[in-house]
């Protein structure tokens, strides 16, 4: 701690702020926990659990670089968990590693398209 | 028989568990321990072992590595049952439980070393205490078991003309062939005392009776002498519980069994049966147990 006082040293500390809108939760749709991350799924879930109760599900992986998937409630309405996973390990490969903890936005959007025959 | 509460450790170290693991291994370290007990709000929820935090990033929490509830074994329970359970389950530590409340753990090493004490080193056997641990399980569970003592012919003699190191060969000769025979009729061979083996088959004489001959078949050669050897037979008759202290009777099938064999030295069929011993001569065999360690 820097102490006041007289004497002649040029030395002077600087201080800098920043700030930014912290988002409840931070984990947006999806958290992709590495099987050697420095948080594990029981962690993961638990911080989930305090900051959006009830709001996600753990679903465990075997044999994968990822240990758990996180993944917000909503979307497992839309997309069957056995689906989910396979999908998200699949496209984020190049993401993976087993040490990291990936967070992932996922977009459900329903096409739909009908024929309407004229009298 | 050597129970679990002899052999388990009682000092307990807990943690909880969203602690991390650098904390577990600091506290391991601390007390120079192999595992801690997961407790939260009073409630055990397993065992954290120093080989499931091997790898684990420092930062995880204890819950993230806990491998679900661990076993658990009365402290009552004797060391083979001990050693079964670890076994069959693949673990390596058993939680010692008395009406619900944790006395203890039990690990694979302090089990280890307490078995060890329990075997003979000159044959691999076990000795008189698990047999009579075993004798005494099988008349608890209902089961009348059919007890074979087996006494090797002047074995003084054999000592006497050939030295003691043709003497343990002819004991370790022996051994691994009652081994081999016991395994085959799904029995269990004992080293009971020092020329006397046992031999334990859970099931009624009539089954085991027949095989007898081909136990006596087997030719022990030690420097080309022949060591022979007597047969003394015991229980395996009843088809219903015996009544009365398993242990009691485990000594005493015991004692019959032992008197048998000495019996059948003066036969030529070599082979005598509990009940043909006269009770006036029923008395403790001549032949002491081992005594354990330091005893």
């Amino acid at each position: 701690m820097a102490k006041k006082r007289e004497s002649t040293s040029k030395k002077q500390l600087e201080v800098r702020l920043s700030g930014q809108v912290f988002e409840i939760p931070p984990l947006w749709d999806a958290l992709l926990i590495g099987r050697q991350a420095p948080i594990g799924p029981e962690a993961a879930k638990r911080m989930a659990d305090s900051m959006a109760p009830g709001q996600f599900e753990l679903i465990r992986i075997s044999g994968a670089p990822v240990e758990a998937i996180l993944i917000r409630k909503t979307i497992l309405q839309s997309l069957t968990p056995e689906v989910l996973p396979e999908l998200l390990l699949e496209e984020l490969a190049p993401l993976i590693h087993e040490d990291l903890v990936v967070r992932v936005q996922v977009e459900v959007i329903l096409h739909a398209a009908r024929t309407v025959r004229l009298e | 028989m050597v129970q679990v509460k002899e052999v388990m450790t009682s000092i307990l170290v807990t943690i909880d568990p969203w602690s991390s693991v650098r904390e577990a291994a600091n506290l391991m370290a601390r007390h120079k321990i192999g595992s801690l007990l997961v407790l939260e709000d009073g409630t055990l929820l397993g065992v954290v072992t120093s080989r499931d935090l091997r790898g684990v990033h420092p930062n995880r929490v204890v819950m993230d590595v806990l491998r679900g509830p661990t076993l658990s074994i009365s402290p009552k329970a004797n060391l083979l049952e001990a050693h079964t359970i670890m076994q069959q389950q693949g673990v390596e530590r058993l939680l010692v439980v008395e009406e619900g409340r944790l006395l203890g753990i039990l690990t694979k090493r302090a089990l280890a070393f307490a078995l060890g004490q329990g075997f003979d080193p000159l044959t691999g056997l076990p000795r008189a205490d698990f047999l009579r641990g075993h004798l005494e399980r099988l008349l608890e569970k209902g089961i009348d078991p059919t007890l074979v003592f087996v006494d090797l012919d002047d074995f003084g003699l054999l000592n006497k003309e050939l030295g003691h190191t043709a003497g343990d060969q002819a004991l370790r000769e022996i051994a691994s062939k009652l081994t081999a025979f016991a395994q085959k009729h799904r029995g269990e061979a004992y080293r009971y005392a020092g020329d006397e083996f046992a031999l334990i088959f859970p099931r009624p004489r009539t089954q085991v009776l027949p095989h007898l001959p081909e136990l006596l078949k087997l030719t022990i050669l030690v420097e080309e002498k022949r060591v022979g050897f007597s047969l003394g037979v015991a229980g395996g008759r009843r088809r219903r519980k015996r009544l009365g202290n398993p242990r009691a009777t485990a000594d005493d099938l015991i004692r019959m069994a032992s008197l048998a064999s000495t019996l059948a030295k003066s036969r030529p069929e070599k082979l005598a049966l509990g009940e043909e011993v006269n009770p006036a001569s029923a008395q403790a065999p001549t032949a002491k147990p081992f005594p354990g360690p330091g005893g």
